[in-house]
């Protein structure tokens, strides 16, 4: 372990990127295509010198801006944040190698900002060309923030030809870069229409604009949930073979990959019948429930595009446990405790007795008491298995996956771990650290729940 | 104690040392410039806005700023935060790993105090006096900063002071793992390093006021820049103070002996008494102001005499804190393989962002000045 692990009791650390993601975004999507948005429709309304349907941007404008440049502007920060202390190490490769991406995003960020405000507090002071320009400087920005950003996470899933040979552009253009920024922008297009109908269902009590913009925000609509079909299965041609397994492997992500399809079926349907066959049906309901139907499989996808890559944080490269591939078997060999700073330091700390010459002694930990064992066990879980696994409950809890398996049993799981499920990582210590782990999970695994299928003793019993 | 890293063994820098140092410098200074505003200004707009006259028309004025230049701080902090990250990854990591919740706690205050920022604003009318929830939101907000500024240099501090962590971890863990409870604030350096940034503060919400009422407040009159005047020097004198007592306590009270050894010898030392004594520079200008009356020029020259303090506090920063961390990693001992493609892509893309930036800056400018804009011309 090259960093402290941080222990978030019953979430899991990494559960806290998932949360703060997913919320930001649902508001970063509206805010990329909030910006084609403004800009095709600004133009549009000053084109045809349509002055209420301009009146109701212009009422549109401070919505967009309390939404993206607070909330979003801040989320994402949030997201930087949170990956730095929940994944340290996969942020730093991620940001040894793309620094001068993330550098060029920030200058889009700038533009973005700057444009925002403008076009916001400068409305009917300026030109109207020079109003649509810089609408549209802000849409290619924070499309081009989003084409930036979407390099970066699309490698963490599939780093391609970076792997053999690592260079900023190979790892960039990465085999689900394509698919991922085509489903990202129908993503930010869709999404900014639904808004769109809420915001004017709520704020507009009917007649011409209203209906003009349900008109003219549902073909947009109808193709960002193409493109969103498109690159979601070009996303599901170009994934890793794991990541393509661990869809049908694992039983959550069948049924949320299920729901994604399902949902976004549903949201094509009643943009169909709703807007584009019946714009009077478009109720503050009915927009309501469009939009939360929009969020929630955005939330759904945000959240497969996060799991299916177990057992990595970044593929191929480091690990959920926050190690190095490439560093398992001097793990393996040197054995986890010894191998990371922090759990040295643990056990210099509390069991000086254990080493020699610096160096922790595998043979010693098992002449340990019986409590010691299981503390230096829940050393190692909370390393090399907290990531995904709260302890006795939370999410994904280890505890109850464990009642009642023999010791024996739990030994040999652990010393195979990815043999066993390949979304596991593989097991990174020394027989005699498996042990250890085994003492703390015996410890902490919960009695077989009344009810469940009998022992084989009581079975023949019954006979 | 942290034993000593090997820097060889570190990844290699994606850049040249001096190119990442100059980045981060370079985008602290755009930070400070309105972090400083908000760290001080949100706090005197909420005194002023209850006062008449022209205190409350600076308040009115800087309160409905304030959102933008909210907006704007946060943004420029992103570009030395990122450039910490590619340069002390192993410092910064654990230090902030350490005090996770604290670390954590800036985004969820920052987030409320935007919104009380906005609601403050928002009720700022000059006619009708504002809801007493939005005066409440805005001195929510102005605390937060406060706060945010306090834990900011909890995690700052610690980052520069490996020999701490041990002790911080094993207090604040459970089973070697960090509960992200730990903290730093038993450090005297992050006690004096917030007051010195808040001084600076003062000192740049005086700067500012003079350059805003000068050019930019179309509703500026002469009773207006004649009692600014009287202001910035009353918010310059109590910017300097703070910061000359606070800086002194810092460098003499809190660095580390051989940081204290390195500033105060060789090319380090003007360096150090410059940055030291550089607020005195803007008092001076504040005063002629004071005397002579603001002028395009002075006002100018108040704003680059305040840049020149951020400057300097901005390039001995960084060299202190490469010293503070050379015992652990010496920083320009890492290993470097720039990546020239990708930093050209950075640099051009800066290069034409710069234009378009000066072009829409250019639209304001012509519309403040009632011109036809370029592309109506």
């Amino acid at each position: 372990m090259h960093y402290p692990w941080w222990y978030v009791p019953v979430l899991t650390a990494p559960m806290l990127i998932a949360i703060i993601a997913v919320l930001h975004v649902l508001v970063s999507h509206y805010a990329v295509g909030g910006g084609l948005f403004f800009a095709v429709e600004v133009s549009h309304a000053y084109r045809t010198g349509n002055r209420e349907y301009l009146a109701y941007l212009k009422r549109h404008a401070p919505f967009f801006i309390l939404l993206t440049v607070v909330f979003g502007a801040i989320t994402g920060v949030g997201i930087w944040w949170t990956i730095g202390l929940a994944s340290p190490l996969a942020t730093e490769v991620l940001i040894h190698t793309f620094v001068f991406g993330w550098a060029t995003e920030w200058v889009f960020f700038v533009l973005e900002l700057t444009s925002a405000f403008i076009f916001y507090y400068y409305w009917d002071r300026l030109p109207p060309r020079i109003h649509q320009a810089i609408a549209w400087i802000y849409a290619i920005s924070a499309w081009m923030s989003l084409v930036l950003i979407t390099g970066i996470t699309a490698f963490m899933l599939h780093p391609g030809t970076w792997l053999e040979s690592p260079s900023f552009w190979r790892g960039f253009f990465n085999p689900q870069f394509v698919p991922q920024v085509i489903s990202r922008t129908g993503g930010a297009i869709l999404l900014t229409a639904l808004y769109v109908y809420l915001h004017s269902s709520l704020t507009l009590p009917g007649g011409e604009v209203r209906n003009l913009i349900i008109q003219r925000s549902t073909r947009p609509a109808l193709l960002g949930a193409v493109l969103i079909t498109v690159g979601g299965l070009a996303w599901l041609a170009f994934l890793p073979p794991s990541a393509r397994m661990a869809l049908e492997a694992a039983a959550v992500l069948t049924v949320l990959t299920v729901l994604i399809f399902a949902l976004t079926i549903v949201v094509f349907v009643l943009l169909y019948l709703g807007p584009y066959r019946n714009p009077g049906w478009m109720t503050p309901g009915f927009a309501a429930a469009l939009l939360l139907f929009g969020l929630a499989a955005f939330s759904t996808g945000e959240f497969i595009r996060e799991a299916v890559r177990k057992p990595y944080v970044v593929y191929g490269v480091v690990l959920g446990n926050q190690i190095l591939e490439k560093e398992v078997p001097e793990f393996r060999k040197e054995g986890f405790l010894q191998s990371g700073w922090w759990t040295r330091q643990f056990v210099a700390d509390r069991y000086p007795q254990v080493i020699q010459n610096g160096r922790i002694l595998p043979e010693r930990l098992l002449q340990l008491s019986e409590q010691d064992r299981r503390l230096l066990g829940q050393v190692i879980f909370m390393h090399h298995c907290n990531d995904c696994h709260a302890a006795e409950t939370g999410y994904s809890a280890v505890g109850p996956l464990l009642f009642s398996r023999p010791r024996e049993m739990l030994v040999d799981m652990i010393r195979h771990l990815h043999e066993t499920h390949y979304f596991m990582p593989p097991w990174s210590g020394t027989p005699e650290e498996a042990e250890l782990v085994t003492d703390y999970l015996l410890s902490i695994a919960p009695e077989r729940p009344r009810g469940i299928y009998p022992t084989l003793e009581q079975l023949e019993a019954r006979r | 104690m942290m034993e000593p890293v090997d820097p060889s063994t570190l990844g290699p820098l994606p850049a040249p040392f001096w190119f990442i140092q100059f980045f981060k410098v370079l985008g602290f200074i755009l930070h400070m410039v309105p972090m400083n505003l908000w760290f001080a200004g949100m706090f005197l707009t909420l005194v002023l806005y209850k006062r008449e006259g022209h205190p409350r028309q600076w308040a009115e004025r800087l309160a409905t700023l304030m959102p933008v230049i909210i907006a704007f701080g946060v943004n420029f902090g992103i570009v030395p935060l990122l450039f910490i990250q590619v340069a002390y990854p192993w410092a910064f990591y654990p230090a902030t790993i350490l005090t996770a919740w604290f670390w954590l706690a800036i985004i969820g205050l920052l987030l409320v105090a935007y919104y009380g920022v906005y609601a403050f604003a928002f009720g700022v009318k000059p006619d009708r006096p504002m809801p007493a929830w939005r005066y409440a939101a805005g001195w929510v907000a102005a605390v937060f900063f406060l706060i945010i500024a306090i834990l900011f240099s909890n995690g700052m501090s610690l980052m520069a002071a490996p020999e701490r962590w041990k002790s911080i971890w094993l207090a604040h863990q459970v089973a070697g793992a960090a509960t992200g409870t730990g903290h730093n604030f038993a450090d005297s350096s992050l006690w004096h390093r917030w007051p010195m940034v808040l001084g600076m503060a003062f000192l740049t919400t005086a700067a500012w006021s003079l350059i805003d009422g000068m050019f930019f407040d179309a509703k500026a009159d002469a009773s207006y820049r004649q009692w600014l005047t009287k202001y910035a020097f009353v918010l310059g004198i109590i910017g300097a103070v703070i910061y000359v007592g606070s800086g002194t306590g810092y460098v003499f009270g809190s660095w580390p002996k051989e940081v204290f050894q390195y500033m105060w010898s060789g090319w380090r030392l003007p360096l150090t008494v410059l940055t030291g004594a550089s607020p005195a520079l803007v008092l001076v200008v504040l005063f002629l102001i004071r005397i002579r009356g603001l002028s395009p020029l002075t006002a100018a020259l108040a704003g680059v005499a305040q840049l020149v303090v951020i400057t300097l506090n901005a390039v001995s920063r960084q060299i202190v804190q490469n010293i503070e961390l050379a015992h652990y990693a010496p920083v320009w001992k890492i290993p470097e393989k720039p990546d020239w493609g990708p930093m050209a892509l950075f640099l051009g893309t800066f290069a034409v962002g710069t234009v378009v930036l000066v072009w829409m800056l250019q639209q304001l400018v012509r519309v403040h000045r009632g011109e036809p804009s370029v592309a109506e011309s």
